[in-house]
C-alpha cells in the first residue's frame, strides 16, 4: 500500500506558514538598521536563499559522487530535486539582490563579479536540468551530471570570495569576517532564524521532489514491463 | 534617486516574489504527486483484477 499524500501536504503547509512567519518577523517586527534604511529588510530573503543555493551545491556534489558509486541507485532523481531547488533559490538571490540594488545603488544589474558568478551558477544549475532531461542512458546521464555537479560546486567558493578577490559593487562579507562582523546581534539573530527556515524549506522541497521522482520511475517501470 | 523611491515597494515585491515562486513550486509538488498517487493506486487495483461476488 502507497504512503498517503496528505502528509506531505500538510508538512509542506506548516514549512510554508513558518515561512510567512519569520519573514513577517523580518518585515514588519526586525529592528530597524541605522545606515540602509528600511531597505536592508530584503537581508532576510536574499542571503537565505543564497545560503540555500550554496548548500544545495555541496550537497549535489555528494550526490554525484554517490551516484557514480551507484549508477543504478536512486540517487540520480535526488540530483534533479537538487538541482532543480538549486535553480528556484538562485534565481530568487539574483531577484532579490536585484531589488536591493536599485534603491540602494541606483542599478538593477551590474557585470561585477560577485552578480556574475551568481548568475554563473543559476546558468550551471539550468545545464545540469538540461542534461538530466535530454541523456536517456543512465551511466551517461550519470557522468556528465556529475562533471557539471562538480563545475557548480566549484562556482560557489569563487562566488563567496569575489567580492574579496576584486573590487565589486556588492559589499564585501559583513558576518563572517576575521576582524568579527559587523551586524548587531538582534540583525544575525533573526538573519539566522530566517536562514534555518529557508534551508529547512529548501530540504523538504528536495524531499518532496526526489520521491515524485522516484514514483514516476516505478510507474514508468511497471508500464513497460506490463507492455512488453 | 534614491528619495524618490519608496523602499517597502522594493521590500513587499522582493518578499513577494520570493514567497510566491516557493508556493508555485511547492504546489506543483503537491499536485504532480497527488495524480502520480492516484495513478499508482490503479494500476494496484488494475492488477488485483475485477471484484468478483464468491456466491
Amino acid at each position: 500500500m502507497l504512503p498517503s499524500p496528505r502528509r506531505h501536504h500538510l508538512t509542506s503547509l506548516l514549512m510554508l506558514t513558518g515561512l510567512m512567519l519569520v519573514w513577517g518577523y523580518g518585515i514588519f517586527f526586525a529592528v530597524a538598521e541605522e545606515h540602509q534604511g528600511a531597505i536592508y529588510r530584503i537581508l532576510y530573503v536574499h542571503v537565505p536563499a543564497a545560503a540555500a543555493a550554496f548548500i544545495i551545491s555541496l550537497a549535489l556534489l555528494i550526490q554525484g559522487i554517490m551516484s557514480l558509486k551507484q549508477p543504478q541507485s536512486n540517487w540520480i532523481f535526488t540530483g534533479k530535486a537538487l538541482a532543480e531547488v538549486g535553480l528556484l533559490f538562485t534565481s530568487l538571490t539574483l531577484i532579490t539582490g536585484s531589488l536591493w540594488g536599485r534603491p540602494t545603488w541606483g542599478v538593477w544589474w551590474s557585470w561585477d563579479a560577485r552578480m556574475t558568478t551568481t548568475l554563473l551558477l543559476a546558468l550551471l544549475y539550468m545545464g545540469y536540468l538540461l542534461l538530466w532531461n535530454s541523456v536517456t542512458h543512465r551511466d551517461t546521464k550519470v557522468k556528465v551530471c556529475g562533471i557539471l555537479a562538480v563545475l557548480i560546486a566549484v562556482d560557489v567558493p569563487i562566488i563567496y570570495q569575489s567580492v574579496t578577490w576584486w573590487r565589486t559593487l556588492h559589499q564585501p562579507p559583513s558576518l563572517f569576517r576575521s576582524q568579527g562582523s559587523t551586524m548587531d546581534l538582534p540583525i544575525q539573530l533573526t538573519l539566522l532564524g530566517c536562514t534555518l527556515m529557508v534551508l529547512g524549506v529548501a530540504g523538504w522541497l528536495t524531499h518532496v521532489r526526489t520521491h515524485t521522482l522516484k514514483l514516476k520511475n516505478t510507474l514508468e517501470q511497471q508500464a513497460f514491463t506490463s507492455f512488453r | 534617486m534614491y528619495q524618490e523611491l519608496n523602499p517597502y515597494t522594493f521590500i513587499v515585491l522582493a518578499y513577494g516574489l520570493a514567497f510566491l515562486a516557493i508556493v508555485i513550486y511547492t504546489a506543483g509538488c503537491m499536485l504532480i504527486q497527488q495524480r502520480l498517487h492516484a495513478a499508482a493506486e490503479r494500476a494496484q487495483n488494475a492488477a488485483r483484477g475485477p471484484v468478483t461476488s464468491s456466491s
